[in-house]
């Protein structure tokens, strides 16, 4: 229970923050509020995961039957669609590259997505920073040059935000493009990492990733070569914590890979079935 | 409505014939509705939510959200609806970038007038905190996954079955010894609400002109064919709570009230469907309560 | 927040009693033995004036008047579409609908709101059907609408659809028929024509419908009905803006012929 005086501003938006918060807390029934123990004494996070413990990670291939490649991801509570069309003609002709295909990613954001709502501008430029990693990601590679002047669209929906929507964002992008037939190099699979009290952290969820002394690490590899495509930190860390946390968020990596490589396999085999079947 | 997609003239002959004839492609009458398939309690952080699919094309995803808010001075003891629409670019390429606005506009304004105001049916005092201070907002967030005609139905179909999965939390209200007024909100979903007079909330059916008859629930096809549309929406009282006409198109009067009609039939049946279906959905989660199992559907797809 | 105009302040008094046939803050009762205020009839329409060319820059333009709805409209074009835009083999019709600022009972911003726009998309769906587009490819034609005085929000809508129609008749835009529109706001389960905010706001349960027609060719080009009504009411509703919109074609006919025979 909470309690609200009419009389002092800015009270309704800290309830709305509160009731967020609690709401995140599966399980939990009270918490501190200056700090929240992430890591306690047993070694158990806040959510009941070991550190070097995934979130359940679940997705579906194809769920939207119109596009050309669909993929859904859960990871834990963080939830992303992610929808590919192409390749096909690029829409506008200043994107035109004579020698490769354009990757066109737009970021979007659910009002409803994270614990307070908030409706946020297609021009944000937080969405499109997102958007341009998870470009950069793909443009190594998707091999781009087997379809010259031609685009393909990759368009994420994040549904639900409970930390790790960029790394559940290209998961759920390299399924979508798997899904398309779009030819890749290899899977991308990221991941998080992050540090509490010089343990490392991997996968972290919302109130992890929101605590202002984690610092916090995407790191999205190629499984089969190990090539890091995507690394992004922004906090200070000491050299041997991160050193620490990038090879935990990269064993987190091969874990997701394993989860993705048997999701498609599984959705093939269906197929595979279905035509016979016939 | 902005129209995407292209049809050629030649399709849009053979629709238009059908229409003459009452056939049309997916082998419905003229009056044929598409079942629809709608899921409620999707989003578990949402206060209320459901997805309705219409066919094998438009899906949409509905979230009701309660957030507090200052009561409108005009309306001090009642809380309001506040309605937001949005294409995703996964339902068409045309709605990248600013490419949906007028489609989203068009759409939350066709939603805003079938639910704001005395035509929504809900009892808005139930949603008022602190007379003439505090008050309940509920945010009704659309996001349209996939277009494939019939949109502004299937919004209306999913925003009242979210209506009525919605639960607004309890709050307790009372008064300190220097007069101002003091609330708790409970945090325990338990002690949620449902909101009132659900039932009373309007369903919208359309009806398309298509050469010189009208179909209901057009696909997105036939509404390309369309010269006019009619969002007709009616309660379970067989009012009519709001209709406009959209499109480029005239409509003769004869045929505007045969459309009028037509809909407003159409409407009464869908809306007894779905109160059918919201109180299958109601007993499965008392009998999951009695259980102890999670009542929130733990996810949207898989 | 709007930074490059100066802002009213939030909060202000009405500087002094409006000077009006009733007191301040009484509002007479909508029905008194079959009549209104203001000594009309439910069906009958309050008086229109309506003329054309007030805006001498405009192509077209027509300014009307309905008892304080005052309504302003300005005709520009067709002229050529900008490149940006697109090819587009029939000519486009563009809507800009603006309550001034000082319009309505409270004060209304700068920017459109999303009812502005509405609107906006409202009118152009209204005309769209009377102009012939096909005569006019590559080309646009732009419709400013100001609203000057808003007594009664359908109503606004409904003359401003009145007075665009008239003005694009003006620019000599090419047109198979004048649009009329009607308003009418539905008081204890009767409709009464052309109402003004008063009557729309009395009661909680208001309804109103505007309804634009040809009425030389008969078809229904727009209509917009808010509020809980029974069908009987809302088909009798439909029928007498019908009629309504006939008597105000030939008001526009009437001031159209009036403003070509002065110039000549």
């Amino acid at each position: 229970m909470t309690t609200v005086t009419t009389a002092v501003g800015g009270v309704a938006s800290f309830l709305l923050f509160f009731r967020a918060v609690c709401s995140l807390f599966i399980g939990a029934t009270s918490f501190a509020m200056s700090r929240v123990e992430l890591l306690n004494p047993e070694g158990l996070r806040v959510d009941g995961r070991r550190a070097n413990e995934l979130r359940k990670l679940s997705c579906k291939l194809s769920p939207l039957q119109h596009a050309d490649g669909s993929a859904y991801i859960e990871q834990g509570n963080t939830k992303v669609l992610a929808v590919v069309y192409g390749p096909r003609e690029t829409r506008h002709r200043a994107q035109v590259m004579h020698d490769r295909a354009y990757i066109n990613v737009e970021y979007l954001v659910a009002p409803f997505s994270a614990g307070e709502r908030k409706k946020r501008s297609k021009n944000d430029k937080r969405l499109l920073e997102l958007a341009l990693a998870v470009k950069q990601t793909f443009d190594s590679v998707v091999m781009t040059t087997l379809h010259p002047r031609s685009q393909i669209d990759i368009y994420l929906q994040v549904l639900q935000d409970d930390g790790g929507a960029l790394q559940a964002s290209i998961n759920a992008a390299t399924l979508a493009l798997v899904d398309a037939g779009v030819p890749m190099v290899d899977y991308v699979c990221a991941c998080t990492g992050g540090c509490v009290d010089s343990q490392a952290l991997l996968d972290l969820n919302h109130i992890e990733e929101s605590s202002a002394e984690t610092p916090d690490l995407t790191v999205a590899i190629l499984p089969r070569s190990g090539k890091v495509t995507l690394l992004q930190m922004t906090s200070r860390v000491h050299s041997d914590q991160f050193e620490q946390m990038l090879n935990l968020a990269m064993e987190g990596c091969r874990q997701v890979h394993a989860v993705l490589d048997s999701s498609v396999r599984d959705s093939m085999q269906q197929l595979a079935d279905q035509m016979t079947h016939r | 409505m902005a129209s995407f997609g292209l049809v050629s003239q030649v399709e849009r002959d053979f629709v238009e014939r059908g229409v003459d004839v009452g056939i049309r492609a997916d082998g419905r009458a003229r009056d044929d509705y598409r079942p629809p398939r709608v899921e409620l309690g999707l989003v578990s952080q949402s206060d209320g939510s459901a997805r309705c699919q219409l066919g094998d094309g438009t899906d949409v995803l509905v979230s009701v959200r309660c957030e507090l808010g200052q009561a409108d001075p005009a309306a001090d003891d009642r809380g309001r609806l506040a309605v937001s629409v949005e294409c995703s670019p996964s339902a068409s390429q045309r709605f990248e970038g600013r490419g949906a606005d007028d489609l989203n506009t068009e759409l939350s304004e066709a939603v805003t007038r079938a639910l704001t105001g005395p035509q929504s049916g809900l009892n808005l005092r139930q949603l008022c905190i602190v007379p003439g201070m505090h008050c309940w907002v509920l945010n009704i967030d659309a996001i349209v996954l996939n277009y494939g005609g019939n949109v502004v139905d299937a919004l209306l179909i999913a925003t009242r079955a979210a209506l009525a999965d919605t639960r607004v939390p309890r709050t307790v209200v009372q008064e300190m010894e220097d007069g101002a007024m003091d609330f708790e909100v409970d945090d325990d979903v338990e002690n949620a609400q449902p909101l009132e007079h659900v039932h009373n909330v309007p369903l919208c059916v359309t009806a398309n002109k298509i050469g010189a008859g009208y179909v209901l629930d057009a696909t997105l096809t036939e509404e390309l064919c369309a010269s006019a549309r009619l969002h007709v929406t009616v309660n379970s009282s067989g009012q009519v709570c709001a209709a406009q006409k959209s499109g480029d198109g005239a409509i003769e009067p004869s045929l505007l009230m045969a459309m009028l009609q037509a809909a407003k039939e159409q409407a009464r049946r869908l809306l007894e469907q779905q109160d059918e279906q919201i109180r299958r959905h109601e007993t499965e989660i008392a009998a999951k309560r009695a259980r102890g199992e999670p009542v929130k559907r733990p996810s949207i797809f898989v | 927040m709007d930074r490059r105009r100066v802002q009213g302040p939030e909060t202000s008094v009405v500087p002094f009693p409006l000077l009006d046939d009733a007191a301040p803050g009484v509002v007479a009762p909508p029905l008194q033995a079959g009549k209104r205020a203001g000594g009309r009839r439910p069906e009958d329409m309050r008086p229109i004036f309506l003329r054309t060319g007030l805006i001498s820059q405009a192509s077209g333009s027509a300014y009307i008047e309905m008892g304080r709805t005052k309504v302003a409209c300005a005709v520009y074009g067709p002229r050529q579409i900008k490149k940006q835009q697109g090819f587009s083999e029939q000519g486009r019709l563009y809507c800009e609908f603006k309550f001034a600022t000082f319009a309505c009972k409270k004060r209304r911003n700068h920017q459109r709101d999303s009812q502005e726009k509405e609107f906006s998309q409202v009118i152009v769906q209204a005309l769209t059907p009377s102009i012939r587009l096909e005569k006019l490819p590559k080309s646009v034609v732009d419709i400013y609408v100001t609203v000057v005085e808003n007594d009664g929000t359908a109503s606004c809508l409904a003359a401003a659809i009145t007075a665009a129609s008239t003005a694009l008749a003006d620019a000599g835009v090419e047109m198979i028929d004048l649009v009329a529109a009607a308003s009418l706001a539905y008081q204890q389960r009767r409709p009464e024509g052309d109402a003004p905010t008063g009557e729309n706001t009395r009661e909680a349960g208001a309804a109103d419908l505007v309804l634009a027609q040809m009425p030389s060719l008969g078809d229904v080009t727009h209509l917009l009905h808010r509020g809980p009504v029974d069908w009987a009411q809302m088909s009798r509703a439909v029928e007498q803006c019908i009629d309504v919109c006939a008597k105000i074609h030939a008001v526009m006919v009437h001031s159209l012929r009036e403003h070509s025979a002065a110039e000549q």
